[in-house]
């Protein structure tokens, strides 16, 4: 099956800052695709590129068989849910919602609205102006904005960074959810491995303008290819060149037979449903190992032994 | 503030109630007569054709500004120059400038002479001592009010919306009259008001380029407290005009509220 969105050899230069380099990705229809990376890693141009706000420096896009980066945003099949939202604030939910279907001169205006409403569960507040609505319903009012025109890939640039971390997670679940029932094609950009990990089938991680790798979260996360993804998706240790998860670090107040290394804890926390041990080994490393939060409560000072099974080590050449 | 602003128009509404000197000024006794003899059907005519005047020049100045405007706040690092040129005719005073505009506009001035050279007419063009002449004094003189406070509310439109607006499917004009205009009407209201209040009791640009012919509510004025010396009524004029300039300013003010 052809791709639905295509980037291929995407570039994208700032003067003398290049944000984007050579971002070549390809995402399937009914995928939930994440763009993930730090700050600046160039994740929002690149959306932006799709979107059509930012014209790439060289390279191609193709939506469904077509080229759209010579496009103007307006005649794109894609709509963009902003990390701001961008609410018009003059316009009430009701007529937020129905700006682009009055564009598009969409018919049947009134049933689909009422649709949408339902679907991120804002019935009765269509009359409301976006001051009068809460984070959370703001949001909501953005999604159903983008969504109520039915676009063939749904852009979402750090949806739900401007929401507090407890609803966050309960909104992070309605999106993945809304992306099932819906059938569109999301392509998210976020700076949130967790939101990453969580919501998509497939996603790329990208650092300093490239793409470092593609693949599933599980890949990724188990398998990255570079030092710096190793870092960045979830905790790592570094022991002689070696990476190791937390969670698959073990510790002990015997030694493991000969593979084991010996360290005085630094700091035990708990966590409510596992504990965190940090202990500096002999050779001076700092170790972080994730264990029950049934097990042993460490002291501080007090000697450990910690190991690893070799097939949990990462090794990247330098 | 009190001083600067009570105390003037308490004395002008005074002078208003009270009758004429001989020689200017006024003398008592307190009387009404003066706001009876506004009924005339003559002064309510120059009343209206000063209204319609008015909101003339700040329609023009208007629609002339918001493109200005919009290209200012566009400008990147320009802006700042391009809001000094807009201020800089405030360096002259606006009197000269009107004179300006004579130079220019009289039958054997700088346009009608270059089009008579050019051969492109024969006749001079009737541009001074007409309505059109003073419409045209009163924008450019106003033009600033009115880019001003456009500008200050573009400047602050999130770009963003405009994004928004396009990634929906406006084109530029649509997400121009849905989004840019409709978010802008704090700013047009203001530069409204700007505009209308002080071009309601011009006398300046009517007087110089409208010729005898077109008289406003502001030269009557000026020639009660002049030529025909009588002050009571030149303040009875002057206590109405501010009437309608305060209804007009409490009208917009009630508008804006309901907006928000």
């Amino acid at each position: 099956m052809p791709a639905l969105l295509e980037l291929k050899q995407i570039s994208k230069r700032f003067a003398a800052h290049c944000a984007v380099a050579d971002v070549s990705l390809s995402i399937e229809r009914g995928q939930f695709f994440s763009l993930l990376g730090p700050s600046g890693c160039g994740k929002t141009t690149t959306l932006r590129i799709v979107a059509g706000f930012e014209t790439p420096t060289s390279g191609e896009v193709w939506l469904n068989g077509t080229r759209i980066d010579p496009l103007p945003p307006y005649q794109r099949n894609v709509n963009t849910v902003f990390q701001s939202y961008a609410l018009f604030p003059h316009l009430t939910v009701r007529e937020n919602i129905e700006f682009g279907l009055r564009r598009k001169r969409v018919s049947g205006c009134a049933a689909r609205v009422a649709k949408v409403l339902e679907q991120v569960r804002l019935t009765g507040k269509e009359n409301r102006k976006p001051n009068e609505l809460s984070g959370g319903e703001r949001q909501r009012v953005a999604l159903a904005r983008a969504l109520v025109l039915e676009p063939e890939v749904l852009l979402l640039d750090e949806p739900l960074s401007a929401l507090d971390p407890q609803l966050r997670k309960q909104v992070r679940a309605e999106l993945k959810d809304l992306q099932r029932r819906s059938g569109i094609t999301f392509l998210l950009v976020t700076h949130d491995q967790e939101e990453a990990l969580s919501l998509s089938d497939r996603m790329a991680v990208m650092n300093a303008g490239v793409v470092e790798q593609l693949g599933t979260p599980r890949e990724i996360y188990q398998r990255p290819k570079t030092r710096f993804l190793a870092s960045f998706l979830g905790a790592m240790n570094w022991i002689g060149g070696v990476g190791v998860r937390p969670e698959c670090t073990r510790i002990a107040r015997q030694p493991n037979g000969n593979g084991s290394r010996r360290g005085r804890v630094t700091r035990s926390v708990f966590l409510g449903s596992s504990m965190h041990v940090e202990a500096r080994l002999e050779s001076g490393d700092m170790v972080l190992a994730q264990v029950a939060a049934s097990s042993d409560a460490y002291r501080e000072g007090e000697t450990v032994h910690v190991w690893w099974n070799s097939s949990d080590e990462l090794r990247f050449p330098d | 503030m009190l001083m600067t602003l009570a105390v003037p128009s308490a004395i002008v509404c005074a002078y208003s109630l009270l009758s004429r000197g001989a020689y200017g000024g006024v003398e008592r006794p307190w009387t009404l007569e003066n706001f009876r003899l506004l009924a005339d059907p003559m002064y309510l005519r120059i009343f209206f054709r000063s209204l319609w005047m008015a909101a003339a020049a700040a329609v023009l100045c208007i629609g002339l500004a918001f493109p200005l405007a919009l290209f200012i706040a566009r400008s990147g690092r320009r802006k700042n120059l391009y809001l000094s040129l807009v201020i800089l005719p405030f360096w002259t005073s606006f009197l000269i400038r009107i004179y300006a505009w004579m130079f220019l506009l009289r039958d054997t001035g700088l346009i009608n002479t270059v089009l008579r050279a050019a051969g492109l007419i024969r006749q001079p063009l009737p541009l001074l001592y007409n309505d059109g002449a003073v419409l045209l004094g009163l924008v450019y003189g106003f033009l600033p009010f009115a880019v001003l406070p456009l500008y200050a509310t573009l400047e602050r439109l999130d770009p963003t919306l405009l994004e928004a607006a396009a990634d929906l499917g406006a084109k530029p004009l649509e997400a121009l009259f849905r989004v840019t205009v409709p978010l802008c009407a704090p700013g047009i209201r203001a530069a409204a008001i700007l505009i209308f209040v002080p071009c309601l009791g011009t006398y300046l640009a009517s007087d110089l380029l409208g010729g005898s012919k077109t008289i406003l509510i502001g030269n009557v004025i000026q020639n009660q407290f002049t030529a025909a010396r009588d002050w009571p009524f030149g303040a009875a004029l002057s206590v109405v005009l501010m009437m309608i300039a305060l209804a007009l300013m409490w009208a917009a003010r009630r508008q804006g509220e309901e907006l928000v």
